[in-house]
């Protein structure tokens, strides 16, 4: 057995050792009784967090689902919060505006973590002749059964949560027909011959 | 890391959307990152404290410092980087309160998972507490950083940036361990 | 002696899986409910390619993905075990590149950097400059830079030089937006990426 430290180099270990890496290796059972304590202490700690590390008491388990959650954020957090709702708002009314044959406007929900904001995007195509619209991409595997966009007067919309990162994607018409998005702002090559447009989320 | 939504399609959720979602208050998302590092954390406390008691409750207070500091977490970090940090910090207090007794620490639970190397039984047990006693003789930085690089296979660089020490370091503490270990666990008489 | 040495290899390869039980669980059923869309060998193949990257430690999401875009497009099944198997062959020079410490969200980025052109040393370059912090962003932004039509050398240069400028996850981000407004707007791509590099680095334009 060799390892690979960061350089390439290898580092041939000896037999003595190399048995005794592979003894060490074998995983240590959690013991359920343990992992249990640990998921009660967490509770307690989201409840009221106590400042004193150690074994926590043990106590009853918390409401975890309806105990209402303090938000805390900095005066500055705040302010570059009011700003990004305040740009969103102001970017969807200038978006609302526009005729165009297809388009999608990303809608930033901000959340307290100031670096990576959670997304919500909102995917936005018009095809007033279609029975059936849905959007598939490397974020819902690809599956036209997976996120059916909503019919208005010709215009369809869907509303989803997307991971922050690139993706790519696209639109299925009537379950039969590729498009991509028409008003998306990159397109991909797919190695299917087709184009896959391209979107960024979270900045 | 990937997770099935309602429709059962693939989405694929990283430790940095648990750590938001936490932090959003998602019910059950820091639990999930638990779930994730626990096994891996807990082998590493394991081996290092050669006591599953202490090796547990230096598991538990790592997640409990690492949920009260989520909002402290830089997603240009590596999740499991920034809990490992927390995690060998708390092995070493853990296991300065029982330097004197680590030589003596003979925890059948934490023996009897050190697989069998050889067939003959009475080798298997003569190993397994010769194993243990052995890492418990390292000195705690030549351990830590032996079991982080070849129990947890993680790379120099990783190391580097969990505990601070230059590469070069680490690689001489190692090698001192790699060095100590042939020379406990050959001495046979 | 011979058979000791397969056997510790084999306890080692099993130590290793085992830590990878839970996700893999995960991906595994996702496998799965492909092999009703393929005919028994392609399945065969891909699930050989899936084991590959497995045991090499790699992310084999981004395989499942391209096999999932290639039958909701109706590729021929060649095509897509080609596409999957041009893919995993990037992740692998990715981790090349980017070291055994690559995170799989670098590694994909990684990937669809030299899929764009970028060139491996661009990554191990990139890796280089940026220790303490991730190389996803970077790479993500390299690959777009590249794909919008900036020379590949241009595109490397502007990304290397914020590297090591220390710049953040945030900075690069708006590098690319600001390209992109630019390219939108009549520039050429490869003047579009020198301008803004520049300003953010606070240089002064030529």
């Amino acid at each position: 057995m060799t390892s690979h430290d960061s350089h390439g180099n290898d580092e041939a270990l000896d037999a003595v050792v190399q048995d005794a890496v592979l003894a060490l290796r074998t995983p240590v059972a959690p013991r359920p009784a343990a992992r249990a304590a640990l998921t009660s202490a967490l509770r307690s700690a989201a409840v009221a967090p106590a400042p004193a590390p150690g074994r926590a008491e043990q106590r009853s388990r918390a409401r975890w689902f309806t105990t209402p959650r303090a938000v805390r954020m900095s005066p500055l957090t705040m302010l570059a919060a009011a700003s990004l709702l305040v740009v969103s708002a102001s970017v969807i009314t200038a978006r609302v505006g526009r005729r165009a044959a297809g388009k999608s406007v990303a809608v930033q929900t901000g959340t307290r973590t100031p670096e990576r904001p959670g997304q919500v995007v909102r995917f936005t195509l018009a095809a007033p002749a279609a029975h059936r619209v849905s959007l598939v991409g490397d974020f819902n595997g690809w599956d036209p059964a997976a996120t059916r966009l909503e019919n208005k007067d010709g215009t369809w919309t869907v509303v989803i949560p997307v991971t922050p990162g690139r993706h790519q994607y696209g639109f299925v018409i009537d379950g039969s027909q590729w498009i991509a998005d028409p008003a998306a702002a990159q397109s991909a090559d797919s190695d299917f011959g087709t184009r896959n447009s391209v979107m960024y989320v979270g900045g | 890391m990937t997770d099935r939504d309602a429709a059962g399609l693939i989405v694929v959720v990283t430790d940095a959307d648990l750590v938001r979602q936490s932090l959003a208050g998602v019910p059950d998302a820091f639990d999930r990152l638990v779930d994730r590092h626990y096994g891996g954390c807990l082998q590493y406390a394991a081996r290092l404290l050669g006591n599953r008691e202490d090796a547990e409750e230096a598991c538990q207070d790592a997640f409990l410092r690492a949920f009260r500091a989520l909002d402290s977490y830089a997603e240009s970090d590596r999740f499991s980087a920034w809990l490992y940090r927390i995690l060998i910090n708390r092995c070493r207090t853990y296991a300065v309160r029982r330097r004197g007794t680590m030589e003596d620490a003979t925890d059948s639970d934490v023996l009897a998972s050190l697989s069998p190397t050889r067939d003959a039984e009475v080798e298997q047990l003569g190993l397994r507490e010769e194993l243990a006693r052995a890492i418990a003789q390292l000195d705690i930085d030549q351990r830590e950083a032996f079991l982080l690089k070849h129990v947890q296979d993680l790379s120099y660089d990783e190391i580097s940036v969990i505990t601070g020490a230059s590469v070069s370091a680490l690689k001489m503490r190692v090698k001192r361990a790699c060095d100590r270990l042939r020379d406990l666990l050959t001495d046979l008489s | 002696m011979q058979s000791v040495r397969v056997f510790r290899r084999c306890l080692c390869r099993f130590a290793a899986l085992w830590a990878l039980a839970a996700p893999l669980q995960a991906q595994s059923s996702d496998l799965a409910a492909l092999r009703d869309r393929l005919d028994p060998a392609s399945y065969r193949a891909l699930t050989a390619l899936v084991d590959s990257a497995q045991a090499a430690g790699l992310p084999a999401g981004p395989l499942i993905s391209k096999a999932q875009e290639g039958l909701l497009k109706r590729a021929a099944p060649p095509t897509i075990l080609t596409a999957t198997r041009g893919l995993l062959s990037r992740l692998r020079q990715s981790r090349d590149a980017l070291g055994n410490g690559a995170t799989p969200a670098e590694l994909e980025a990684g990937a669809s950097a030299l899929r764009a052109g970028a060139g491996a040393s661009q990554l191990s370059a990139l890796r280089a400059a940026r220790t303490t912090q991730g190389v996803a962003v970077p790479l993500v932004v390299l690959a777009d830079l590249i794909a919008r039509g900036v020379p590949r050398d241009t595109a490397a240069r502007a990304v290397q030089a914020m590297a090591a400028a220390n710049a953040t996850d945030a900075a690069f981000n708006a590098l690319r937006l600001g390209i992109e407004r630019d390219i939108t707007g009549g520039m050429s791509p490869a003047a579009a990426a020198g301008m803004r590099y520049r300003a953010l680095l606070g240089e002064k334009q030529p």
